[in-house]
């Protein structure tokens, strides 16, 4: 018999966990909460059931778009069946929902998750009695060790196929006097099945019920009030203390807890010393610097450490594609006499474009590896509470930091991601700054400028990712400052999940995903890229071929790259047209700015025996390189990320308006580097044949840069025309008053 | 011997593969980037709009 099965349960409960167990499914498992931004679909192995896992929520009202997903699902969809995971060493906070769900009539199975988690504490709870308690029954599972999970299938399929509805539990006297009362009233207009939850809904004064049913909402506002007067309190604070004394009753008699250590649990202990106030900032960063630090490396004068990811990469580059790889294609291309076109496309065009871009697997395979444990261990969320203290000072609100998180691994779900957020001001906010934040396909030009300019020195990509932390700050209280985006930051509220010991399986799944994906792209969408690249790098304008020569200046490529490269000279590399084209073709996918250089630059056709990186010293100085760097991670993002940015803004003008935002601010920021930092000794020099060669001082860079950051400064400092008075601002206003 | 028609039939086979793919996973939703998106939504910025994973809930939905 085929059924549909929700999966419903609060936020880090293990759903996504227990969805995989029970379908055989690979959705990414992350451990912090909210990594369920939509609703998924599976099949139960071996039934013919339908598995929906929804995200996670603390109740079914209607506050945050996760609410909304899994109520009109509940309710409107009506499943056969709902699996309410409950995580068990948490009973009282999980319940809440559990009442709700049972409220909606939907036969449900309580699947009691992380039981392993419970004996590890020494805790017991009596499963007969808690679902003799809730009138449903109750599984004790642990979905990660997948114990429990047949007993489970068993359950919903035998509570699901009876149609067994919960009994309601009910409230006390008054509260349940005036349910009564809006079940009356609501009788014939909603189904019977849901008349409970919509009455109790109705006293909360939800308003998607109230707008939708006003009539029954006149007949019970009388009862409402005098309910409100007795118990000299809110209606829905009301309800929310009656489910809560229930819930403490159930939890008192079935819940033995073994006596706790005073200094806490190990996590707490752990939180005490990274999320502290004034260490945990300074631990979060110093955490990045040794994770890019042990894959890329370090150097200061002459101390070096060579990362482990570079000295894989420089083999992929110089020994795999450069020794094997390009010399057997080429010699297979050579092997009837001559070089002819087509030979030429195959070897700078396709070997030296994609395997410019493969060569970055072996470090992005590290970092990929490095942020997975990150976020199985449980750190990830912790930075985001870290983060929130920070933001919360300059009016932002901390929910920006969970797409901030996202968008480490792809700025699309990363923006996606922004839908979790109720504020329509921060949600946009964060749609336009999520990519800010280097994505995985930013992370190979990251390696590839670094090794180019900075040999060796992961502080390059430390730097990065706090430019782009500080660039979402800033563009944060400059945006509120327009009408359209301003208001008060919505109030972030987030449970810290326990540490645990990183899962071998869902860091290799979440690592080898990312890495497969790499190459996907690789194969596919720069692959093509390259070949465009090539056509247009070995034509002139009169459609003649110039040889294996591919960054010949008369071509189609060279002509357009030379006209638009004048733009780029107040940043210190408008010389180079390669540079921009680069830039420009990164639109496409980000690693395309490396796939481009590989194509222009032949480098692996090894015309030339030149790495890509010695060809990028001699065009770029330090201070034009870290302005190249920055300039390509804060603009316009690539095209899928700018689609994504699109359906969260709604309109192409606005879209448009976050673009032309992106890339004057990324523009601005190079300015300001190059402009600056030129004056330190060495940044301004080009590395020709092993010679630093000294260029001038860029003088009309450094005082457009003075009057760039004059600019923004201003605009971070003045008054905000629409700033909104938060609670604070309405107490002291109210205490002058007073005074 | 000339060797052209094979190097050319190598590259036109590796554009038909990454092509076609691009192509398929475009009809799946999913974007460039190797990420699922709600391409094929009419909503488009409807902030509670749901994903599964052919995208057909999303498209009926809205």
């Amino acid at each position: 018999m085929s059924l549909t099965i929700a999966l419903a349960g609060n936020p880090n409960s293990g759903k996504t966990t227990m969805f995989n167990k029970l379908t055989g499914a690979n959705q990414r498992v992350g451990n912090w909460p909210g990594v369920t931004i939509d609703r998924k679909v599976g099949r139960i192995r071996g039934t013919d059931y339908e598995l929906v896992d929804l995200p996670g929520i603390y109740s079914l009202s209607p506050y945050s778009p996760e609410e909304i997903v899994s109520r009109n699902f509940l309710i409107e969809d009506r499943p056969d069946a709902v699996i309410n995971i409950v995580d068990a060493t948490n009973l009282e906070r999980n319940l809440f929902l559990t009442l709700q769900i049972i409220d909606t009539g939907i036969p449900t199975v309580i699947a009691l998750n992380m039981m392993d988690q419970v004996r590890k504490l020494g805790d017991r709870i009596d499963v007969e009695k808690l679902s003799k308690e809730l009138g449903c029954r109750v599984i004790p599972v642990s979905a990660l060790n997948a114990e429990g999970i047949k007993e489970l299938v068993t359950a919903v399929g035998e509570v699901a196929e009876a149609k067994l509805s919960p009994e309601p539990l009910y409230f006390d006297g008054d509260i349940e006097t005036a349910v009564t009362q809006a079940e009356e009233a609501l009788r014939g207009e909603v189904p019977d099945e849901t008349l409970r939850f919509h009455a109790v809904k109705l006293i909360e004064k939800d308003n998607a019920v109230c707008d939708s049913h006003p009539d029954a909402m006149n007949k019970v506002s009388t009862a409402v009030r005098e309910l409100e007067r007795k118990k000299d309190d809110d209606a829905d604070s009301i309800i929310a203390d009656g489910r809560y004394n229930r819930i403490t009753t159930i939890t008192e008699s079935v819940v033995k807890k073994a006596p706790r250590d005073e200094r806490g649990t190990l996590s707490d202990r752990i939180d005490r010393i990274v999320t502290h106030r004034v260490w945990g900032i300074p631990i979060f960063v110093g955490v990045i610097a040794v994770v890019f630090f042990g894959i890329i490396g370090f150097s200061w004068g002459d101390f070096k450490i060579v990362g482990i990811g570079t000295w894989c990469t420089d083999w992929v580059n110089d020994v795999f594609i450069g020794e094997w790889i390009d010399p057997a294609v080429r010699a297979w291309c050579e092997s009837d006499g001559e070089f002819s076109s087509v030979d030429a496309l195959l070897c700078s065009g396709i070997v030296g474009g994609v395997g410019a871009v493969i060569g970055f697997l072996p470090q992005m395979l590290l970092m990929f590896l490095a942020l997975c444990i990150l976020e199985d261990i449980g750190y990830m969320a912790r930075i985001a509470f870290v983060m929130d203290r920070v933001f919360r000072h300059f009016g932002l609100s901390g929910k920006t930091l969970i797409p901030l998180l996202v968008g480490t691994g792809c700025g699309v779900p990363g923006i996606m991601a922004s839908r979790t957020i109720e504020s329509e001001r921060d949600r946009r906010i964060t749609a336009m700054t999520t990519t800010f934040i280097p994505c995985g396909a930013k992370l190979p030009v990251i390696a590839m400028i670094t090794s180019a300019v900075f040999p060796g020195n992961g502080l390059i990509a430390v730097f990065c990712y706090i430019m782009g932390i500080i660039l979402v700050l800033v563009s944060g209280i400059i945006l509120k400052k327009l009408k359209s985006l301003s208001g008060t930051p919505a109030p972030f509220i987030m449970e810290l999940p326990p540490y645990h010991i990183p899962s071998v399986a869902n860091i290799l799944k979440g690592t080898l995903d990312r890495g497969w994906a790499f190459c996907k792209k690789a194969g596919t969408i720069i692959l093509i890229s390259c070949i465009i690249l090539w056509f247009l790098a070995s034509y002139d304008t009169g459609l003649h071929y110039i040889g294996d020569n591919v960054g010949d200046a008369q071509s189609i490529l060279a002509a357009f790259g030379g006209a638009v490269c004048v733009i780029f000279a107040p940043l210190g590399w408008g010389d180079n047209w390669e540079l921009t084209v680069g830039t420009i073709t990164g639109l496409i996918a980000k690693e395309n700015v490396i796939g481009t250089f590989g194509t222009l630059f032949g480098i692996e056709a090894g015309d030339n025996g030149e790495g890509l990186e010695t060809v990028l010293s001699g065009m770029l100085t330090k201070s034009a390189g870290l302005g190249f760097l920055a300039f390509n991670l804060i603009c316009a993002p690539c095209f899928a990320a700018i689609g994504a940015m699109h359906r969260e803004l709604g309109r192409w003008r606005d879209t448009g308006m976050a673009i032309l935002y992106q890339c004057l601010l990324a523009y601005s920021v190079a300015l300001i580097i190059y402009g600056f930092t030129s004056y330190i000794g060495g940044w301004n020099s080009l590395v020709v044949d092993g010679t630093l060669i000294e260029q001038a001082a860029p003088v009309g860079s450094t005082v457009a840069g003075i009057v760039v950051l004059a600019i923004i400064i201003y605009l971070l400092w003045a008054k905000d025309p629409f700033r909104q008075l938060s609670g604070r601002d309405e107490y002291d206003a109210e205490k002058g008053m007073r005074a | 011997m000339n060797n052209d028609l094979a190097v050319g039939a190598v590259i036109a086979l590796m554009v038909i593969a990454s092509v076609s793919y691009m192509l398929l996973q475009r009809k799946r939703g999913v974007n460039s980037c190797g990420c699922k998106g709600c391409t094929r939504c009419r909503s488009q910025s409807a902030v509670n709009v749901t994903i599964d994973d052919d995208g057909d809930a999303c498209k009926d939905k809205n």
